[in-house]
């Protein structure tokens, strides 16, 4: 009798084995699918598996699980004990929710499903965490910053990762300049793509300018921080109006300054305007010389009119514009002549040509009186 | 001829005392006063000349025309100055009971102005040395009276302009002194006057007219 049993407790163990094998086989995994494909360390996502019944009888499944590794953590499982019967033909879709560790590498979480009574399938899932970010760099800018002037920077952004990233945006920080636009926004990278965004940058001071490129991965959320140091100076292509061959001569309660005004720059000079200012006071007839537009290498005759009064010196100002309207103002400091100088206000004295002339001419005449009264 | 020059002007008293009685020869005074009128058109013209861009503005291509009303100015005033001295010294010895021609007297006047040509040649070489020192304001509108005073104001009180004046002033003083003692002699003899009244009838227009010399230069 006890050997019967034996033999009986055999024959079951044999059957649910042969059972167990059989929905093995019927089970397959069809799809995993995970968000996001690649993974930086820290990043969150999902891990999406499809197994199917591919058998012609229906499978009792007891429970279904993901196992991390020593770099994979799963942090959120669905309740997938007591799953139930798959039907012959039928799919069945389970996520899971990891994170990544510290760790860049390729990494072999283990998908298993069991089945009722007995045996299951084990499927290792290959995710790679990878920590390249995101390439951006400032591809043009000016050679010199110039406070208050318009100039516009270039900057690339590229994917050199295996996977898309999303949502991807440039934005300045304000502070230090004056930024249009404010951000824009790029979209999706796909690898190996690239793309571009120019800003309109007019600094206000000294400082580090900074965009942001952010992007996500996944659900996860990059920035990148780009700086570039502004140190307003002196641009090397600007204009630079020069007087020259300048003349003064009084006039009429006044005085009156002609002279040449070349752009020696290598931009043009827009809305050139020669003027005078304190302590000299611009009169009519030409308050304001309008000289306009000056081109690189160009040049143009100019009169101004001021009143002055115990001046020596006069600012003449030469105020003019570049192409994106920023005004600027050169100051040449212009001698009145000592001639034109009133004579009163004149030191030194009679010279001594004159002294000297009429000394002699005192002389001469005197000599000429006394000699025609001496008698001969 | 030029030693009568030169006799009428280091010894006047012996020159005009030999020709008293002699008829008025004038080919030498009027050579003279031509030469002192050719010097004083120069004159005149160099002045204009500086004082034409002042008008350029408002009297465009003009300054030529400027110019030669200044040499004519010039001209025509020595001779008019050689007349109306004449005239003054004779209508001021007849108070005197003066006896001699009127030509005499433009003889006598005429060898007068001799010395006051050195007034004009170092006025015009001074000028000359200097005319690129000289800046003449612009005159916008020949009606604006007050314009065209400021701007002749600002003309002659720009320094090369003051020298010039206080030159030509004082070299005026100076050889019209001589100029009077020639005159003097020259008076005295050809109208027959005491010392006296040939000195009253000579320093009277003399004196006026170095007053209004001086008193123009400012000094009054």
């Amino acid at each position: 009798m006890r050997r019967r049993l034996i033999l009986l407790a055999l024959a079951f163990i044999l059957v649910c084995s042969i059972v167990g094998s059989g929905a093995a086989s019927q089970i397959g995994v069809m799809d995993v699918t995970l968000e996001p494909k690649v993974f930086f360390p820290h990043d969150t996502g999902t891990v999406t598996v499809v197994i199917k019944n591919t058998g012609t009888s229906p499978v009792e499944l007891s429970r279904i699980n993901l196992a991390g590794t020593t770099n994979i953590d799963v942090i959120e499982t669905p309740h997938y004990k007591g799953v139930g019967t798959l039907g012959a033909g039928d799919s069945l879709t389970t996520s899971f929710t990891i994170r990544a560790g510290n760790y860049e590498g390729i990494y072999y979480p283990r998908f298993s499903v069991n089945f009722v009574p007995s045996g299951g399938v084990i499927f290792p899932i290959q995710l790679k965490v990878d920590k390249t970010p995101i390439e951006a760099g400032i591809t043009s800018r000016p050679d010199i910053f110039m406070e208050g002037k318009k100039d516009t920077i270039t900057i690339s952004v590229g994917n050199p990762r295996e996977n898309a990233l999303s949502g991807v945006a440039i934005t300045p920080v304000e502070g230090i300049a004056d930024i249009v636009p404010t951000s824009v926004f790029i979209g999706t990278l796909n690898p190996g793509q690239k793309s571009n965004a120019t800003f309109s940058i007019t600094p206000t001071g000294e400082g580090v300018l900074t965009f942001n490129v952010d992007y996500r991965n996944g659900q996860n959320r990059h920035t990148l921080p780009l700086t570039i140091p502004v140190v307003p100076g002196t641009a090397k292509k600007v204009a630079e109006p020069i007087v020259s061959n300048v003349e003064v001569s009084s006039i009429a309660g006044g005085y009156r300054i002609t002279g040449d005004v070349s752009n020696a720059g290598l931009e043009t000079a827009r809305s050139v305007v020669m003027t005078t200012k304190e302590p000299a006071e611009p009169i009519d007839p030409f308050r304001v010389y309008v000289v306009g537009t000056l081109d690189a290498d160009d040049f143009s005759s100019f009169e101004v009119t001021f009143a002055a009064k115990d001046a020596e010196t006069i600012p003449l100002v030469t105020r003019y514009r570049d192409d994106d309207g920023n005004l600027y103002e050169e100051i040449t400091h212009v001698r009145i002549r000592s001639g034109m100088m009133p004579a009163a206000d004149q030191d030194g004295g009679i010279s001594p040509m004159i002294i000297g002339i009429i000394g002699l001419s005192i002389v001469i005449v005197a000599g000429a009186l006394l000699y025609s009264r001496k008698k001969r | 001829m030029a030693s009568n020059v030169i006799t009428a002007l280091f010894r006047p008293d012996e020159f005009f005392e030999e020709h008293a009685n002699e008829e008025a020869a004038l080919a030498v005074p009027f050579g003279i006063v031509i030469v002192y009128a050719i010097l004083s058109a120069i004159s005149g013209y160099q002045m204009a000349a500086l004082m034409a861009p002042m008008y350029e503005v408002a009297l465009e291509g003009y300054g030529g025309v400027i110019s030669i009303f200044g040499a004519l100015g010039g001209f025509f005033g020595a001779i008019i100055f050689w007349i109306i001295a004449s005239v003054l010294f004779y209508l001021l010895s007849m108070a005197f009971h003066g006896e001699g021609s009127m030509k005499k007297v433009l003889e006598v006047v005429g060898y007068g102005m001799a010395p006051l040509m050195a007034v004009v040649v170092i006025g015009i070489a001074y000028l000359a040395m200097a005319a690129d020192q000289v800046v003449a304001p612009a005159i916008r509108n020949i009606m604006d009276t007050t314009a065209v005073e400021q701007a002749t104001n600002a003309f002659m009180k720009q320094p090369v302009m003051t020298d010039f004046s206080l030159l030509s002033t004082f070299l005026t003083v100076v050889f019209m002194i001589w100029a009077a003692h020639i005159w003097y002699y020259g008076i005295r003899h050809a109208r027959k006057l005491t010392a006296r009244d040939a000195g009253i009838t000579v320093i009277i227009p003399v004196a006026i007219y170095l007053i209004v010399i001086i008193a123009t230069y400012g000094v009054f």
